[in-house]
């Protein structure tokens, strides 16, 4: 059985692994500097457990995720990140609940300042995403 | 004074003393060339056409040295050159001591030339003729009587027996303003003319002569208006003189002039020659072979004029050609022929001190060719061509040692594998133009070295579509008025072209390294690369290393080089700039000036 903390992080994966800037650039779990720009990492961040949202059958959770998008561009950085940006609000916000029976609500949290470094060959942009899924599983099972 | 005796050896007996302070005796006048048709054989010299040495008669003066003569005791008076003129005046004639008829003979200036073994040799003598004492070239009014000047070919026998044959421009009685022509076979002549005024005009006393001399050692007479050369062969078109009392020659022949007058009718009176020059080629001729392992071996080592050196077609195996050119007079061509053979090799060399006119390397269609045509001219090569070859495993090594101009090296087209073209110039004075052509082969690589230090007009570099390529064309300028490398679409292919202009560079700087360290630093035989900033080749050090920038694998174009020729540079660089390095398009993102005259150009990929 799986943790719904995975199942959402998959979901999440699979639905910003079709935007128009990225595509499939999308990695998780990354320990290898990126190679391929634009990009998207999607990070798994705190999977809270807010006090009084839970009863005898179920117990309420808050998955936190960090998504940064990466450009390389002599052009204005920024603006292509705002383009990811935008792109990635939509594909979360559109359906809030992802698809999935067990998840509340998506909340975004909000954007860092973009960053840029002028080392390489190209300009290099960063920004990171911020978003909250809230979600429950059973008392007994986390992937239930 | 000092007396040489001359005996004859042609069984007359006749012997002749001279004053050797008077006279000049001529080098050995033969060529030899050896020649071989095949291993382990020897084939005997067989050519040898004699000296000539043209005459314009400039100054005033005795009569030039090459000039050997005959009975020139006074008879003719004040004979000698005249300001572009040989002449002589006839002022008394007493006893007809000047005339050449039967067993009178007068006076005689002559070269001795040998008859070619083919084809023929010529000379032409301008502005032959007979003139007012005071006006030489002026036409000499006739009253009837005999004066003559013109060409007399006389047999090489010390003189021991009078066998000539001549054609003179003058008055014939009757026959005025004609050309005389006269056979002489051991004192007896025969004679006949080409009519009243034979030039355009009447009583013209001027024209021109021209002999050429037969290989079955009979000579050919013809005249023409002055300058005009529209030739008329003598006696009705034979250009023989008659065909009675002609002498025979022998293999060689004295050659010259004659100024005469028979009685005093037309006394006084001058005559005269503008120039008396050998028009013809002198070809030296190997024969043609068809044996296999052959080898010409030909050697001209002589301080005559050879005009001609001609190598002949093959058709065998293995055949070696070094012709070897070390003359120190012009050639006017050096010609390598067709060769349809494998495993060839021509190994033309010239060592002349003077210009070599053309050179010439024929089109090859074998296997196995080496062509290593090596000039090393102190003058200019007017032309040098290299053909085009088809055949694989061809090597063309040209090297041009020259310090003089060179103004024209062709490369030819080729088509197949495995070449080397290895043109080197190391030229001191400009190149017109240096190009090389379309390749479209394979394994090709061309290293163009020019290390010329004054302007090339032009320097270009061939398109290229294959692989794997590699030019590597260095030019040391101090101008280039233009260089070009074309289209290439292949990969991998290594571009270094480098141009180093000197007048950029001046000779003050701020840098603590002295500049000779720096140029060592960034040489391109070291660890140099060039960069191209608004059409400026620049040498430096090109570095792209990797990097990591926000976890984003990168790299770090950046190019290290002198900081005075970036600064030279117009427009000045700049952040934005555009440089080319090894083929890609970067623009310039910082530049960083070590303090030293060295600046450091950081890079972002366009």
């Amino acid at each position: 059985m799986t943790h719904r903390a995975e199942n959402i992080m998959q979901t999440v994966f699979s639905l910003l692994g079709g935007l128009t800037t990225t595509g499939e650039n999308i990695s998780r779990g990354r320990s290898e500097p990126l190679e391929t720009l634009p990009a998207l990492v999607l990070e798994q961040g705190e999977d809270q457990i807010p006090e009084g949202v839970q009863n005898l059958a179920f117990i309420r959770r808050v998955l936190n995720l960090k998504i940064i998008a990466y450009v390389k561009t002599n052009a204005q950085f920024d603006t292509a990140l705002n383009q990811i940006r935008e792109e990635v609000y939509f594909a979360l916000m559109a359906d809030r609940s992802q698809g999935l029976d067990f998840v509340i609500d998506t909340n975004p949290l909000g954007d860092e300042e973009p960053e840029i470094s002028g080392d390489a060959e190209k300009n290099i942009g960063r920004q990171v995403m911020n978003f909250s899924i809230s979600y429950r599983h059973s008392l007994a099972s986390a992937g239930a | 004074m000092s007396l040489v005796v001359f005996n004859s050896d042609n069984g007359g007996g006749a012997s002749r003393v001279v004053d050797v302070d008077q006279y000049t005796v001529n080098l050995p006048q033969t060529i030899n060339l050896p020649l071989i048709g095949s291993a382990a054989s020897t084939i005997a010299p067989v050519v040898s056409n004699g000296t000539f040495i043209d005459d314009a008669f400039n100054g005033t003066g005795p009569v030039n040295s090459q000039w050997l003569s005959h009975q020139n005791d006074g008879r003719v008076d004040s004979i000698g050159n005249r300001a572009g003129y040989y002449s002589g005046d006839v002022l008394t004639n007493p006893g007809d001591i000047t005339e050449w008829f039967h067993g009178l003979s007068g006076t005689y200036h002559y070269q001795t030339v040998a008859f070619p073994a083919s084809g023929f040799d010529e000379f032409v003598i301008r502005d032959v003729g007979i003139g007012p004492v005071g006006n030489p070239q002026g036409n000499h009014f006739s009253n009837g009587g005999f004066a003559f000047t013109g060409v007399m070919c006389h047999v090489d026998n010390g003189f021991s027996s009078l066998d000539y044959e001549f054609a003179v421009v003058g008055h014939r009685g009757a026959a005025t303003a004609t050309l005389e022509c006269k056979s002489t076979l051991n004192g007896v002549s025969g004679v006949t003319d080409e009519g009243a005024n034979v030039f355009t005009g009447t009583g013209v006393t001027h024209g021109d002569i021209r002999i050429r001399l037969m290989p079955d050692r009979t000579i050919e007479f013809a005249y023409s208006d002055l300058g005009a050369n529209n030739w008329i062969l003598i006696n009705g078109g034979t250009g023989a003189t008659t065909v009675n009392n002609k002498p025979t020659f022998g293999a060689t022949v004295h050659i010259g002039m004659i100024i005469y007058a028979q009685g005093t009718t037309e006394l006084p009176f001058t005559g005269s020659f503008s120039s008396f020059e050998r028009a013809s080629t002198q070809q030296v001729t190997a024969p043609a072979l068809s044996s296999t392992a052959t080898i010409n071996d030909i050697t001209l080592s002589q301080s005559l004029s050879a005009q001609s050196l001609t190598v002949p077609v093959t058709n065998s195996l293995a055949q070696i050609f070094p012709p070897v050119v070390s003359e120190v007079i012009p050639i006017q061509s050096l010609a390598i022929p067709v060769a349809n053979s494998v495993v060839q090799i021509y190994s033309p060399v010239v060592s002349e001190v003077i210009p070599v006119q053309s050179l010439a390397i024929p089109v090859a269609n074998s296997v196995a060719q080496i062509f290593v045509p090596v000039v090393s001219e102190v003058l200019p090569i007017q032309s040098l061509t290299m053909p085009a070859v088809n055949s694989v495993s061809q090597v063309f090594v040209l090297v041009l040692n020259e310090i003089v101009p060179g103004q024209t090296l062709v490369m030819p087209v080729v088509s197949v594998g495995a070449q080397v073209y290895t043109p080197v110039a190391s030229l001191e004075t400009p190149v017109q133009s240096l190009s090389m052509s379309l390749i479209a082969s394979v394994s090709q690589i061309n290293v163009f070295d020019i290390s010329v230090v004054v302007l090339p007009q032009f320097v270009g570099i061939p398109a290229v579509v294959s692989v794997p390529q590699m030019f590597l064309p260095v030019v040391a300028l101090s101008v280039t008025q233009s260089f070009s490398v074309s289209l290439i679409s292949s990969s991998p292919v290594i571009h270094n072209i480098l141009i180093i202009d000197p007048s950029v560079v001046s000779p003050e700087r701020d840098s603590k390294i002295p500049e000779a360290d720096l140029r060592e630093m960034f040489s391109i035989s070291e660890l140099g690369d060039v960069a191209v900033i608004s059409a400026i080749s620049i040498v430096g050090i090109f570095k792209n290393e990797y990097i990591e920038a926000f976890d984003v694998v990168g790299s770090a174009p950046a190019f290290s080089c002198i900081a005075k020729d970036i600064e030279a540079i117009t427009p000045a660089v700049a952040r934005g700039t555009n440089v080319t390095v090894l083929g890609v398009l970067y623009s310039i993102k910082n530049i960083k000036n070590d303090g030293n005259g060295i600046v450091n150009l950081i890079f972002n990929e366009v």
